[in-house]
């Protein structure tokens, strides 16, 4: 998974895949397979779920991989379907799952870095995690593809439908509300 | 590309950010892009063919619920219709006999079920599954809870619990239905063969089908990736095919 877009000549690996070779398909989705899962389970709060969500992102996207015009853009677009797959996948289980942060999952326990047997770094995930789930989806998808994805204002606001002004606006007042829920001043 | 909205207001966004970051390291897991990639494209191949899942499946649930309700309901009509023998009522007062008629749900006792085959494409299996009721007529879900279970019973897949609305149909007495299940993605512990399919009724008992013939295929779909969940789904249930039909 260390494979960088920028190393696969981007513009050619997506539009290889976008006609069908799943070569190409896989290198892309080795380069941003990541960042959907990292985006998901912002969104979600549930590892499985996330990975669900990625999954089905990929399904949508070797369909209508074709229709991005610009290679420059797919990361975004990639993002930002595996944002809305989460928030429906979160959604439609809702009725029949509470949410729930499992200790061991509320630090980077995918992440490697050996944060989830460190009790010292799980308590503030967790916090973070309970502020999260007090958020809207919709408000976790903006937080998820800034901080998780690394996106602008104006690439968020093209996914969720608003200005990037706007996007930035909506941005500051959720971070003001997560540092009055996490007491982070 | 530098984006002035997309600065950091100051020091506090940046901290949170990162935290933000961290938090989202739970979401990665190790995967297998080329085995997602394959996986990806044979989801479209099936859902191209109306095989599987997704938008495609629910019209085409749709469109089998209508037509299987409508040749039930007439089957039902006409078996009421010919048990009043030649005095029987008019044509038109038999769908109200037929409604008035009680129908209970259907119980695992009175049904069959047998895995007709297996066929698979990259990393999946989908099994033709065919219902039979052995009893009296019966209410039936169009979508059961499927799972895949080996020869010794255990559970190696448990499908989601399918929305207690689902629409219902009767299903006369003697009659079959049948229904697809795709399944993929199973990383667990080898499992006693063969593998079958077995269905969790409303009132939490099961019908477990049948293996399919042994010398085909195996209904045990290979691993895609430990870190991606498992499925097993099902088809809406359809009236059986005439064996020169087309499945």
């Amino acid at each position: 998974m260390e494979a960088t877009i920028d190393d696969l000549t981007r513009r050619t690996t997506v539009s290889r895949a976008a006609a069908g070779d799943e070569l190409a398909f896989a290198r892309i989705v080795a380069a941003y397979h990541d960042d959907l899962a990292r985006v998901a389970y912002v969104v979600c709060g549930d590892a499985d779920l996330a990975q669900e969500a990625a999954l089905a992102a990929w399904t949508i996207a070797w369909r209508k991989l074709g229709t991005v015009r610009d290679a420059e853009r797919v990361r975004a677009w990639l993002v930002s379907v595996a944002a809305n797959e989460a928030k429906r996948l979160a959604g439609s289980r809702g009725r029949r799952f509470v949410r729930e942060v499992p200790i061991d999952a509320a630090f980077g326990s995918g992440g490697g870095d050996g944060g989830a047997a460190d009790p010292a770094r799980r308590v503030p995930a967790i916090d973070l995690a309970n502020a999260l789930t007090a958020l809207s989806a919709a408000d976790r998808t903006i937080l998820a593809l800034r901080y998780a994805a690394g996106l602008t204002s104006a690439e968020i606001g093209a996914a969720v439908g608003l200005s990037a002004p706007g996007v930035r606006a909506r941005i500051a007042r959720l971070l003001d509300r997560l540092r009055t829920e996490l007491n982070d001043a | 590309m530098p984006d002035r909205n997309a600065e950091p207001l100051d020091e506090g966004e940046i901290r949170l950010g990162r935290r933000i970051r961290d938090y989202a390291e739970g979401g990665v897991v190790p995967v297998d892009p080329v085995a997602i990639a394959r996986n990806a494209a044979a989801s479209s191949r099936r859902r191209g063919l109306g095989v599987v899942s997704g938008p495609a499946r629910s019209g085409l649930q749709l469109g089998s619920l209508a037509a299987g309700l409508l040749v039930l309901i007439a089957a039902v009509a006409v078996g009421l219709s010919a048990l009043r023998g030649p005095a029987g009522q008019a044509g038109g007062d038999v769908s109200a006999t037929a409604t008035a008629a009680p129908v209970g749900e259907c119980a695992a006792a009175q049904l069959g079920a047998t895995v007709l085959g297996w066929e698979g494409d990259a990393g999946h299996r989908t099994g033709t599954v065919e219902l039979t009721n052995d009893g009296s007529a019966c209410l039936l879900p169009q979508q059961l809870q499927p799972e895949l279970v080996d020869a010794s019973g255990a559970v190696l897949i448990q499908g989601a619990s399918p929305d207690p609305q689902s629409p219902t149909f009767s299903l006369a007495a003697g009659s079959a239905v049948q229904t697809l299940v795709d399944a993929d993605n199973y990383c667990g512990p080898s499992p006693a063969s063969p593998v079958t399919v077995g269905f969790v009724l409303p009132d939490g008992s099961t019908v477990t089908a049948a293996a399919a013939p042994a010398g085909g295929l195996s209904g045990l779909p290979p691993c895609l990736g430990r870190g991606s969940a498992a499925h097993v789904e099902m088809q809406a249930w359809q009236p059986s095919s005439p064996p020169t039909s087309q499945p």
